[in-house]
């Protein structure tokens, strides 16, 4: 009996040495070790989100839209209109957007707006709601600013981190408050790839998806990378990309990195996609030499002074080396922005500056007929 | 207080058992997937014939949804050891979309309820079910990590039909959408059950599938109910009007019969009428007609306004009771 006593002892012993041990290890390992210690990582992780989500919390907003297509859809005489194609209801419920500064402007995503509501409201986390204004948009990021008229309302300004600080692999939180239109929910996730879309976006596989279309991705410490909009590499149509939600594959533009993008929407200007106006074809032996086919009239090509048969070298000094890579360069530039093409004509190598110019503008058929001057009448 | 903090959780994850395995969730779902089964019944259509479930009692009792699946004669549980069992339901609940099962079998695994966890936005969740069916017989069944996005009460819709869904919902980040995940666990890290994964659902606001677990309260709230809850309406109002309804629920609420000597009737109500607002909801077609129909009350007069031709009228009408048998569309279809 005596024996089992003693063992007995001598095992909470060894349970209590254990113990000691482990705060000694702690103690001498804690430099890092959240960050550092994957078991402890992991385990701290949920605070650690909740902690992010408050931070941002009062920073990211409600936004709905009255009186749309699909609100008008019965008129007065009772007879339904037809309602948008594809998706049934897009962006119908409440949607999200994320507070850019003190004077009242919020961004969003215009997968939001394709309703094109009559009025669209903010609500604010305090309850506080006000009339919108949508101001520019940027058809090639899906993006959108819109502005509300604070009384003595101090908004919270959320901190931004450049897309330059964040890692492949890093922890990234996606927040919006699509279910139910109060709340914020969130998903976690990685960054997966940086440069995505033509160097505009960020990829990351929390789920992005008309719950949070338009609110943000935040790292850990709850600073905001990006907002968060549907986007494909294969399509720039309105809808494209939403169809991938949940996958997976979610995209958010950068915010830190386009702060002169947001002055332009901030001053009620849209931004397009640039062309340059030409039809360009590989050469026959060689895939990799790109040649201009054809110039369109009027185009910012014409204008610069590119022919049909010049080879494109190069654009802003990255080299074309196939049809792919033209595309994917020039997908980075916005209408009315000036860029460096360099040629070869013959034998003579040649760099003219192209300004670009929207879709229409760049691929007309037929030039412009100058304006007849109206002849006087004759005094009679 | 960080190095507390610390020590707390070392002397946590000691408890747990969990340090000298690599990998932190490893008994959390070996745990979960020996108290999971998979179950096959009828399939009709795109309704899919088979789903998750979870065990609860040691004498063979399985907590799954309601579908499509238990209207088959044979319907068949595979528990995590390969066997299969014929099995009986016991009781559902269809606005909880709820249903308990029975096998012939001893299952001392079988999941407690612990009441007093709480689980927060952000905690760590696993949902451990049988999506696609993709496992069989012995296999394990397919696990995904997640995070709860957030609790909420749900809007939501199967296709194009509206459906009520009573209590509180847990949303997950996981994606578990899918047919086949309905009925099986969600685990916490520490292998404690927070919910049972609900059916294939839409959001109404966002028209996005919905990734969604019903909590262990609800479970547990309808396995100490007695009764076979089929009819979920408690009390129903007659109005005596009938919508022109061939453009689904999303047509305008146009007047198609007006009963004789009903509430509608003795209001003035006729055929043609457009019924624009009731109590000042306005109603923009028959869906929101139908709820708010839901919302009166018997003996209490309501305004409803109406346009008539080029005009508009305001109507008081009172709502009479009347107990109207609602058919189970998930059985009888």
């Amino acid at each position: 009996m005596m024996r089992i006593n003693r063992l007995l002892q001598i095992y909470e012993m060894s349970q209590i040495l254990k113990i000691v041990f482990f705060i000694l290890m702690t103690v001498i390992s804690f430099d890092g070790i959240i960050a550092n210690d994957e078991l402890g990582g992991l385990i701290v992780l949920p605070k650690v989100i909740r902690e992010a989500e408050e931070k941002v919390s009062e920073s990211i907003v409600t936004i709905e839209g009255f009186g749309g297509i699909l609100d008008s859809a019965i008129k007065g005489d009772g007879k339904v209109k037809s309602s948008v194609q594809g998706f049934s209801k897009p962006g119908e419920g409440p949607t999200t957007g994320i507070i850019l500064d003190k004077e009242g402007h919020i961004v969003t995503s215009t997968f939001n707006f394709i309703n094109k509501p009559k009025i669209i409201t903010v609500t604010l986390k305090n309850g506080k709601k006000y009339k919108a204004q949508l101001l520019g948009r940027d058809f090639t990021r899906k993006i959108c600013v819109l502005k509300i008229n604070l009384n003595d309302e101090v908004l919270k300004v959320p901190e931004f981190i450049s897309a330059k600080n964040v890692k492949v692999g890093q922890w990234a939180i996606s927040v919006g408050v699509g279910f139910g239109g109060v709340e914020n929910s969130i998903s976690l996730g990685l960054i997966s790839g940086k440069n995505r879309i033509f160097g505009k976006a960020i990829q990351t596989d929390a789920n992005i998806s008309p719950a949070n279309y338009g609110g943000a991705l935040m790292d850990v410490e709850g600073r905001i990378i990006g907002v968060c909009t549907p986007l494909s590499p294969v399509s720039a149509e309105l809808l494209a990309g939403a169809e991938w939600y949940d996958s997976g594959i979610g995209f958010v533009i950068p915010l830190a990195d386009i702060t002169d993008i947001l002055d332009t929407l901030k001053n009620n200007i849209d931004i397009q996609i640039g062309k340059i106006g030409i039809h360009p074809r590989v050469d026959r032996k060689d895939s990799k030499i790109v040649i201009i086919d054809l110039v369109f009239p009027d185009s910012p090509s014409e204008k610069a002074g590119l022919i049909s048969g010049d080879i494109i070298v190069s654009i802003e000094n990255i080299k074309v080396e196939s049809m792919f890579r033209l595309e994917q360069i020039l997908g980075r530039f916005e209408s009315g922005k000036t860029v460096s093409i360099e040629i070869l004509r013959g034998k003579d190598t040649k760099t003219v500056s192209v300004t670009l110019a929207t879709g229409s503008d760049a691929f007309k058929l037929e030039p412009e007929k100058p304006i007849e001057k109206k002849k006087d009448l004759p005094n009679e | 207080m960080k190095i507390f903090l610390l020590l707390f959780f070392l002397l946590y994850i000691e408890m747990l058992g969990v340090a000298s395995e690599d990998n932190i969730f490893h008994q959390a779902i070996e745990n979960a997937q020996k108290r999971t089964v998979k179950i096959y019944g009828g399939a009709i259509g795109e309704e899919h014939g088979y789903a998750s479930g979870i065990i609860v009692s040691s004498d063979g009792q399985i907590l799954t949804t309601t579908g499509m699946f238990l209207s088959s004669k044979a319907l068949r549980v595979t528990l995590s050891d390969g066997k299969v069992y014929t099995a009986s339901v016991l009781k559902r609940d269809r606005s909880k979309q709820l249903a308990l099962l029975k096998v012939n079998a001893e299952t001392p695994n079988f999941f407690n309820f612990n009441l007093s966890i709480e689980c927060k936005k952000g905690d760590w969740v696993l949902a451990v079910a049988n999506p696609f069916k993709v496992a069989d017989g012995t296999e394990e069944l397919s696990v995904n990590l997640g995070v709860i996005s957030m609790k909420t009460e749900l809007a939501v819709k199967r296709r194009s039909q509206e459906i009520d869904f009573e209590g509180q919902a847990i949303l997950i980040d996981a994606i578990t959408g899918n047919p086949g995940s309905q009925g099986g666990a969600l685990v916490g890290i520490d292998g404690n059950l927070i919910g049972m994964i609900g059916k294939v659902l839409e959001d109404k606001g966002t028209n996005t599938r919905i990734n969604y677990a019903i909590p262990i309260a609800s479970l547990a709230e309808f396995l100490l109910q007695s009764e076979d809850v089929k009819v979920k309406q408690t009390a129903v109002v007659y109005l005596g009007i009938q919508l022109f309804k061939i453009g689904g629920n999303k047509a305008p609420a146009f007047i198609d019969r007006v009963d004789l000597g009903s509430p509608g009737f003795l209001a003035g109500l006729k055929k043609d009428d457009l019924i624009v607002s009731i109590a000042d909801k306005k109603i923009f077609n028959c869906g929101d007609f139908d709820k708010a129909v839901k919302e009166l009350e018997a003996n209490v007069k309501v305004q409803v306004l109406i346009k008539r031709k080029e005009d508009f009228y305001k109507v008081d009408i009172i709502p009479t009771n009347l107990e109207l048998e609602v058919e189970d569309d998930d059985e009888n279809k």
